[in-house]
């Protein structure tokens, strides 16, 4: 019950800040330009795989945003103390600020669903099967990096520092690896591991591919739920440190 | 917070290990997790068209291949087009390599090489780095394993359409067959021995060696030899020595003259030995005998299994294909689709109703079961559509009356048969011989197979004839068309709605807040 009560405080908490609006607001207008260009030079209907792309990368700059404040803000305000001494565990406050801060990112990539009712409007045939794999990958990578951004927020109290740190991490899991993955067959050492298969498997990029075409596949729902937890085990590690350290 | 008082360093370090053994043990369930269902996986295709759900017999291949050492590469030496269609075409392809990459555990690798961008020395280099000596054209996919290489063009991938074109004039892919192809290019890849399928010569037949617009040219070499890995070759089978033993399958396609009776003697001798028989006629030009006794030799012969070629020509108006000629888009009563395929039979079991296989000219097929040797099964694998379908008799012959309309008691009506199999064990021996035969050779001619041809039933008859069912796949999927031209108009209404309208009601809502909590 307390988790419920803590993740309702945390999802409208975000409404009372105007840095919610002022974040929700680019959000829609980088990705309403972004599909109304794809649409216009791709000509097709699908446009939304092309988007899926977009939009991997614009939640690596969005969502450091929305969860910089989640436990740093506490942490620099003191409310942390407060928070911590409640008779809430800190399972519950790790999990309450994650689906708090998730729900508002759904809440956000929301209204672009319209963009599917758009291109219907005009006369196109998007793939309806396509799009809903799509937004199961942004789902889910959304997850991933939230979880990310929540445990970075806990290990500091500087809300500016922990957006950077997320977006850097954020930034090297979905392109620097790309990158690597592509270098790493060169490497000497490749003969023993297949790195570049490695490296690919933990690229978030690679791992949103297949739901861009459509296709759901395990392997990449169990990596971003492993990150999830992760990076919630982490913050719950974290959030307990203070008592010990 | 801090620690308590009484916590020393070491007891804080004890801590700090303990949690660190913790976050150890966490990320190794993790990547146990990961590992394991990096082994044990499933992929969901939700898209409209299933488009990339595999058949059974790919991944069979595939499974084979990614439990293997060997190592497949594809490679796409890509040219655009001004249309757009090769792009479409390489985007379908490039995700159809993608899954067969994914389920082969990387055994397949593939790379696009874009011509235009790279230039010559790029090709070149490109060809070195992957050690490729086959010669190719704008848009040609080389597969290949060791030293083995196997040559097709993406064009084969698809069906076209030149009706609906698009504002830009653009023409649809309609149909996908990447998967067919892909899968049988792999296992020809693997053989070991190649079948040889043998092409009848001295009856004035079409050459599988012709590259003019009537020949077979195409279809024998492209298709058959270096796409599926067949041995073409061409014998006359009157002589003393009749036909070969190493002959896996006989072709006779489109004879102009009659079989004489050495070859027949030999035919059939081919025939009681468990041979296998691909026949392809044609109503052709000199349809004179409105009996169908046109060669009474060869047709004699087929008429000893129970099939009875006629002489006529199909018109079928349901299913008439449209050409663009000109700015002009025009029908062809006897080029058609074929409406109605056998669902049983190995041939035609994997063919669904958005198949498409074409015939240009074709000639009606008659069963006789009754008339089949014991123990032989007759099947009729094909036919034209019943409504507006008939065959035609005497439309080109002596009296040059060229109809052109149904004339009762007189024209067959339909609906026709125009593919027939025939299989069976013929007495005293163990081996089954099996006989297709299909009315219309010319959709398969240098001319009109790039168009509108599609060579998948000629090509099951073939694997089905060589003992090879297990490459017959499902056919081409529909390629659904998702082209978008957006007028001026829709553009500007796109523009309002997704980029001014949706931000600026997330404003409206935050100010909305805002002065309500003031209010407040």
């Amino acid at each position: 019950m307390n988790f419920f009560v803590q993740a309702r405080r945390e999802f409208t908490a975000f409404f009372y800040s105007p840095m919610a609006y002022i974040i929700a607001t680019f959000y829609l207008l980088f990705t309403g330009f972004t599909f109304w260009i794809l649409l216009k030079n791709e000509a097709n209907a699908n446009a939304m795989r092309s988007l899926l792309s977009f939009l991997g990368f614009i939640h690596v700059i969005f969502i450091p945003m929305v969860t910089m404040r989640l436990l740093a803000e506490e942490r620099k305000s003191g409310t942390l103390e407060m928070l911590v001494t409640a008779p809430i565990s800190d399972v519950e406050i790790a999990l309450a600020k994650f689906f708090g801060a998730l729900s508002f990112t759904v809440l956000m990539m929301a209204p672009t669903l319209l963009y599917t009712w758009a291109v219907h409007k005009v006369g196109g045939h998007p793939d309806h099967g396509l799009t809903g794999a799509s937004y199961t990958g942004l789902l889910l990578i959304s997850a991933a990096y939230v979880s990310i951004g929540l445990f970075i927020s806990s290990l500091t109290a500087n809300q500016i520092v922990a957006a950077i740190l997320t977006f850097v991490v954020l930034f090297t899991f979905y392109f620097l690896l790309g990158f690597v993955a592509g270098s790493a067959a060169a490497l000497p050492f490749n003969e023993k591991v297949d790195w570049p298969a490695v490296v690919n498997y933990v690229h978030f990029g690679s791992r949103l591919q297949a739901f861009g075409k459509g296709i759901v596949d395990t392997r990449d729902v169990v990596y971003f739920l492993s990150v999830v937890a992760l990076g919630l085990f982490l913050t719950v590690k974290s959030l307990e440190s203070r008592r010990w350290r | 917070m801090s620690a308590p008082a009484m916590w020393g360093t070491r007891a804080r370090l004890g801590v700090a290990a303990n949690v660190a053994g913790q976050v150890a043990f966490v990320v190794a369930i993790l990547i146990a997790l990961n590992w394991l269902s990096a082994r044990r996986y499933r992929r969901v295709d939700l898209t409209d068209d299933v488009s990339y759900t595999l058949g059974g017999k790919t991944l069979g291949v595939l499974e084979k291949i990614s439990s293997a050492d060997d190592r497949y590469q594809v490679v796409v030496f890509f040219a655009p087009d001004e249309y757009g269609a090769w792009e479409a075409a390489l985007a379908r392809t490039r995700d159809l390599l993608e899954e067969y990459r994914t389920r082969s555990n990387g055994r397949i690798t593939y790379e696009v090489v874009p011509l235009l961008s790279v230039g010559r020395e790029g090709v070149a280099s490109a060809k070195r780095r992957l050690e490729l000596r086959s010669e190719f054209t704008a848009n040609d996919v080389i597969f290949k394993k060791g030293d083995v290489e196997r040559t097709v063009n993406l064009k084969e991938f698809f069906g076209q359409e030149w009706e609906d074109m698009g504002p830009r004039g653009t023409p649809r892919l309609t149909s996908f067959n990447g998967e067919s192809i892909v899968t049988a290019m792999l296992v020809a890849l693997s053989q070991e021995r190649p079948i040889r399928i043998a092409f009848t010569a001295g009856h004035e037949e079409i050459s599988p060696d012709d590259a003019e617009p009537t020949g077979w040219g195409a279809f024998a070499h492209q298709i058959l030899e270096k796409r599926e890995g067949y041995a073409i070759t061409r014998i006359e089978i009157g002589g003393v020595n009749g036909v070969p033993k190493e002959v896996d399958v006989l072709a006779i396609v489109s004879p102009r003259r009659d079989f004489s009776e050495a070859d027949l003697r030999n035919l059939r001798l081919f025939m009681e030995g468990g041979g296998r028989l691909f026949v392809a006629l044609d109503a052709g030009p000199e349809v004179d005998d409105p009996n169908g006794k046109r060669f009474p030799n060869l047709f004699g012969f087929l008429g000893t299994y129970g099939i009875e070629p006629q002489g006529d020509i199909v018109f079928d108006e349901d299913n008439a294909l449209q050409f663009l000629q000109g700015e002009r888009i025009s029908r062809d009563k006897t080029a058609f689709r074929i409406a109605w395929f056998d669902r049983e039979h190995a041939v035609t079991r994997k063919f669904t109703a958005d198949t498409e296989v074409t015939m240009a000219g074709a000639c009606t097929l008659m069963i006789d079961p009754g008339r089949a040797p014991e123990g032989f099964r007759v099947v009729e694998l094909a036919k034209s559509s019943s409504g507006k379908a008939y065959g035609e008799r005497g439309y080109l012959g002596s009296d040059k009356t060229q109809r052109d309309r149904f004339t009762p008691n007189v024209d067959i009506p339909g609906p026709l048969t125009l593919a027939v199999a025939a299989s069976g064990t013929a007495k005293g021996t163990t081996v089954e011989t099996r006989l297709f035969v299909m009315g219309d050779a010319t959709a398969l001619v240098n001319g009109v197979l790039p168009q509108f041809g599609r060579p998948d039933l000629a090509l099951n008859a073939i694997r089905w004839l060589a003992k090879q069912e297990h490459l017959i796949q499902e056919s081409s999927k529909r390629n659904v068309d998702r082209t978008l031209h957006l007028t001026a108009a829709q553009d500007g209404w796109i523009f309002r709605v997704c980029v001014l309208f949706l931000p600026l009601m997330a404003i409206a809502f935050g100010g909305t807040m805002w002065l309500t909590r003031r209010s407040q």
